[in-house]
């Protein structure tokens, strides 16, 4: 019995094997490293890191005072943007996104700005014009099941406006859901839905972390345009899903010829087309889009929608949600896609 | 008898097994993923002809000692553009089809090219089979879209052989071929190159987990563009015990090549409880765009539970 405790004692663990410095246990045996790398290889101004020199600064270090850092994803370069005339949409704090872009006016689709704007911030509230409009990030699936939902609205950081139309929603806390909203409206309460500059205006795009998303197009929509709707079209009462069809996967060209597609199927009696370029006479026997791309949507339920016809055959349309909700206008930017589109 | 018994007491303790790591990974939504077959890389896409390696490192004195754990790839879990994104399986209607032609194929079968306008003495078999197919490509555009589903793959080197010009040739016949001989000749020269390179991938939109070929090891954090749900996670079981380990990295290398390879992301492991290790990579050129956190369960043959 004591020889057998004496066996517990000397056995207590499994492992079996201990390797060197340098070495890695693999199977079971000790084996040399792929590769020692000796950090007096790396140059001036680099260090050793994960077996690689790599710079010991930043590539890019912007001045503070007179220019702001924009990293492009894409590339990995970062360009430092001008304080004076520059828009800068800098990264967000660890796990938040940023959204930045210019307004449009839905009608034309011109930037919308104020006369003689200077790209000054909107540091008051005005009646009329870009200062009197109020921005906010919401979780567009809880939004579109209950705009009166008070948990929908997401906090955000400083949110940034000038009269040239161009925004920053910087750092937002992101949705449990994957879609970021941007509503806009009239800042003054009173003036919410279709009264004042324009009517309520939602948009969507994917939740990413750590993303500063640029350029991205928002609208606005008075009264004035909606109202001219009513003739053929639908009204802002019961709610439109705005559907732009885009001709390439840059730029604001329109597309048109495109019938839009709710779960991969046409939805004639519930889509409507403009006769020509500007987005104010409906046209009641149209089909597809005309050069303006759009198609105005009702009864949309939190739908899949895609696009069908414009496109050669190699590009298709990528699928995006819409909604209709009363007295909002969701819009929704839809671009050309496929592997092989060079569109 | 009482031998035996001492045997069985001071053995009982170990389990002799795998002796290796258990490895799972969550790559950010922003990963980028490889070019399609033959196509020139695009925005936030790599080369097609890389591959990333997963490398465990230790710091002895002044000097890094490497070790590559596991080998892999990164691609859309369809890839419309490759010439073997076939239909293969005994249930599938058209063997060795190349899916883009799919609806086409259905709609000569059918003879419907207008779902709302099916010519007269159409079964309703036949209008579920072409709106069914016509759904399909919707779907794939999603897929295969900027985006869709990224996957974490098997690394290969292999290519498939090139396109004939046209149907006629003995060879793989280009996309576009859909006519029996041309499906069973393409099928047979991409089952043979799938036989000789196990490691070669190639999905398929039927079963999104069960590629036609090579292994998916997991996906890249997302969403699924149909559904749309959250998906993402990826894991690997390597033969290195990865104990001890100072430092993680994923390098981007070129295929068939000694490159160095170009650092994409690194991480520091932090001790976690019962012996697991957290390790959060960052990319140096990337910041905060592109990241992963990694779970690493060291030496899974070393087990000390009693019973």
């Amino acid at each position: 019995m004591r020889a057998l405790l004496a066996l517990l004692v000397v056995a207590p663990g499994c492992k079996a094997v201990e390797c060197g410095p340098g070495t890695f246990e693999s199977d079971g045996l000790c084996i040399p490293a792929d590769d020692i790398v000796d950090p007096a290889t790396c140059g001036p101004f680099t260090e050793l890191v994960a077996g690689q020199c790599v710079p010991l600064f930043p590539p890019t270090t912007c001045d503070d005072e007179s220019t702001t850092p924009e990293l492009d994803p894409s590339t990995g370069v970062t360009t430092c943007i001008g304080t004076g005339t520059g828009f800068a949409c800098e990264q967000p704090v660890q796990g938040k996104q940023t959204i930045c872009g210019q307004l449009h006016d839905l009608q034309t689709g011109l930037p919308f700005t104020d006369g003689n704007a200077a790209c000054a911030p909107c540091t008051t509230s005005t009646a009329t014009g870009v200062c009197s409009l109020g921005l906010r990030a919401i979780d567009a699936i809880k939004f579109a099941m209950n705009p009166q939902d008070p948990g929908a609205v997401l906090a955000t950081g400083a949110l940034y406006l000038d009269d040239c139309g161009r925004f920053k929603i910087p750092d937002i806390t992101l949705p449990t859901n994957p879609f970021v909203g941007i509503g806009i409206d009239d800042a003054a309460p009173g003036m919410a839905g279709p009264a004042g500059t324009t009517n309520a205006i939602g948009m969507a795009t994917p939740a990413v972390a750590n993303l500063a998303l640029k350029d991205f197009e928002a609208f606005i929509a008075p009264t004035a345009t909606t109202d001219v709707w009513d003739t053929g079209g639908p009204k802002v009462s019961d709610g439109i899903f705005v559907a732009i069809f885009r001709a390439a996967r840059l730029g604001t060209v329109g597309q048109a010829g495109v019938t839009i597609l709710r779960a991969g199927t046409p939805i004639p009696g519930d889509d409507f087309y403009f006769a020509g370029a500007p987005r104010t006479t409906i046209d009641g026997n149209a089909s597809s889009t005309s050069a303006n791309g759009t198609a105005l949507v009702t009864g949309a339920q939190l739908d899949g929608y895609l696009g069908a016809g414009g496109l050669p055959t190699e590009c298709s349309y990528e699928g995006h949600a819409g909604v209709s909700i009363p007295n909002v206008l969701f819009i929704q930017i839809f671009r050309p896609n496929g592997p092989t589109c060079d569109l | 008898m009482r031998i035996a018994i001492i045997f069985w007491v001071v053995n009982v303790a170990c389990v002799d097994g795998f002796r290796g790591a258990n490895v799972q990974i969550d790559l950010s939504p922003g990963t980028p993923v490889q070019a399609s077959v033959g196509q020139t890389p695009g925005t936030n896409e790599f080369p097609e002809n890389v591959h990333l390696r997963l490398s465990a490192i230790q710091h002895i004195e002044d000097r890094d000692a490497l070790i590559e754990v596991q080998r892999f790839e990164l691609h859309k879990v369809v890839d419309v553009a490759s010439p073997c994104f076939i239909d293969v399986g005994i249930n599938v209607r058209f063997p060795g089809i190349h899916v883009s032609e799919f609806e086409r194929a259905v709609q000569e079968d059918t003879g419907i090219t207008d779902l709302a306008n099916p010519p007269a003495g159409a079964t309703e078999q036949q209008k579920i089979d072409a709106a069914t197919a016509q759904q399909r490509m919707l779907n794939l555009a999603r897929l295969g879209g900027s985006m869709g589903i990224k996957v974490v793959t098997s690394a290969s080197e292999s290519i498939y052989p090139a396109l004939d010009a046209d149907c006629t040739g003995s060879g793989l016949p280009p996309p576009a071929c859909r006519d029996e001989a041309s499906n069973a000749r393409r099928l047979a020269i991409c089952q043979d190159t799938w036989a000789a390179d196990p490691l070669l991938f190639e999905g398929t939109d039927r079963v999104l987990t069960a590629p036609l070929a090579g292994t998916t090891f997991g996906f890249v954090d997302g969403l699924n563009p149909i559904t749309p749900t959250p998906i993402g996670g990826a894991q690997w079981f390597v033969d290195v015990a990865l104990e001890e380990i100072d430092e993680y990295a994923i390098t981007v290398h070129p295929d068939g090549t000694d490159d160095p390879g170009t650092l994409f992301l690194v991480g520091t492991p932090v001790d976690g409880p019962r012996g697991v290790d957290h390790v959060h990579l960052e990319s140096p050129s990337l910041p905060g765009v592109v990241t992963a956190e990694m779970t690493v369960f060291p030496n899974l043959g070393e087990d000390e539970v009693s019973f």
